[in-house]
């Protein structure tokens, strides 16, 4: 078994998927490696894929003025870049990796295909995603909370 | 003309095609008939709490009438308020560990809950809409996501602390239900 396959087999959010859907999103994805600091994608650009952190780490910052902001940090088993893909938009932060790093890429027309084709790959594939945005959720309360505990 | 019931699985769903037509309209008058036949009804008057923070919620609200405000931390009056169409504790039943904010009747109304065992029923009964009920959640949770982090983002760079201040709790309380659903 590569370790793709073991990564989608052992995730939290994944495992409890049947072992042909799990194949189904592993046939999907498209690795690519990523070097220190490469950006997998920018604030503004138009949605064309999400993401499956396979090995290292992801950033999501955004940049204004001379500061910039992470507002997460992604780790292997983790989706990114659901957000765009999900709603009317363009990307609302940028993407980079933080050392030497490998992604899955899931295009917009198998995406779509796994989140709107058929019923039962559909389900399985949006509780996963549901759990990562549920997460994302509450990173974004606990960092409007801290913001709130600065401004007193 | 009288106001249907919420207390027939017609009235619930008629209430439904009015409060949340992106979601009806992807499943037809069938699927939407079903549904409503699975969402239990709850009536609440002013005042009432309906779910403290850090408690578990029975599943997914669908808000149909009336208002909720939503209260967070010790303050007593509410942040933001939630108006029918608003989905709510959709995060809460995804990952159970307890709502972040309390959501106290502004004014009376209706809620639909859609039972956490009964989301779990159907996606063994009809996986069809059990998918479609999770397509409106995870676009809900995107599109609030979305809103909410565009209002920090603009917040950061925002040094006048009381409006600093209004806005972060206007983004805490949109997060946690005030936002009202795909529409806004």
């Amino acid at each position: 078994m590569d370790d793709l396959a073991e990564l989608l087999r052992t995730s939290p959010d994944l495992q409890p998927l049947p072992s042909d859907i799990l194949a189904a999103i592993s046939h999907g994805l498209v690795r690519e490696r990523l070097a220190p600091d490469q950006v997998v994608l920018r604030e503004g650009e138009r949605a064309k894929a999400a993401y499956l952190v396979i090995s290292g780490e992801v950033e999501v910052v955004r940049v204004r003025g001379d500061k910039e902001h992470r507002l997460n940090l992604v780790r292997a088993g983790d989706w990114f870049g659901l957000v765009a893909m999900l709603s009317d938009g363009p990307r609302s932060a940028t993407c980079r990796a933080v050392g030497a790093a490998e992604i899955g890429v899931l295009g917009t027309p198998v995406f779509s295909l796994l989140f709107n084709a058929h019923a039962d790959l559909c389900l399985a594939f949006q509780k996963a995603l549901a759990r990562q945005l549920a997460r994302d959720f509450r990173n974004l309360d606990r960092q409007i909370r801290a913001e709130l505990e600065k401004a007193g | 003309m009288s106001e249907p019931t919420i207390a027939s699985g017609a009235g619930r769903a008629e209430a439904l095609t009015r409060c949340f037509s992106e979601l009806t309209a992807s499943l037809g008058q069938a699927q939407t008939l079903e549904l409503a036949e699975l969402l239990h009804p709850r009536s609440f008057g002013t005042g009432d709490i309906l779910l403290a923070a850090g408690s578990q919620p029975d599943g997914i609200g669908f808000l149909v009438k009336g208002k909720l405000g939503v209260v967070v931390g010790g303050d007593s009056a509410p942040l933001a308020v939630c108006e029918a169409g608003a989905m709510l504790w959709e995060v809460s039943t995804i990952d159970p560990t307890g709502a972040t904010a309390s959501l106290v009747a502004a004014e009376a109304g209706q809620l639909l809950v859609l039972p956490t065992a009964r989301l779990d029923e159907l996606a063994r009964s009809n996986v069809a809409l059990a998918s479609a009920v999770m397509r409106e959640v995870c676009t809900t949770m995107a599109e609030r996501t979305r809103h909410c982090s565009d209002q920090l983002d603009q917040l950061r760079g925002f040094d006048k602390a009381p409006e600093r201040k209004t806005g972060l709790v206007a983004a805490l309380a949109t997060l946690v239900g005030g936002f009202r659903g795909r529409s806004s």
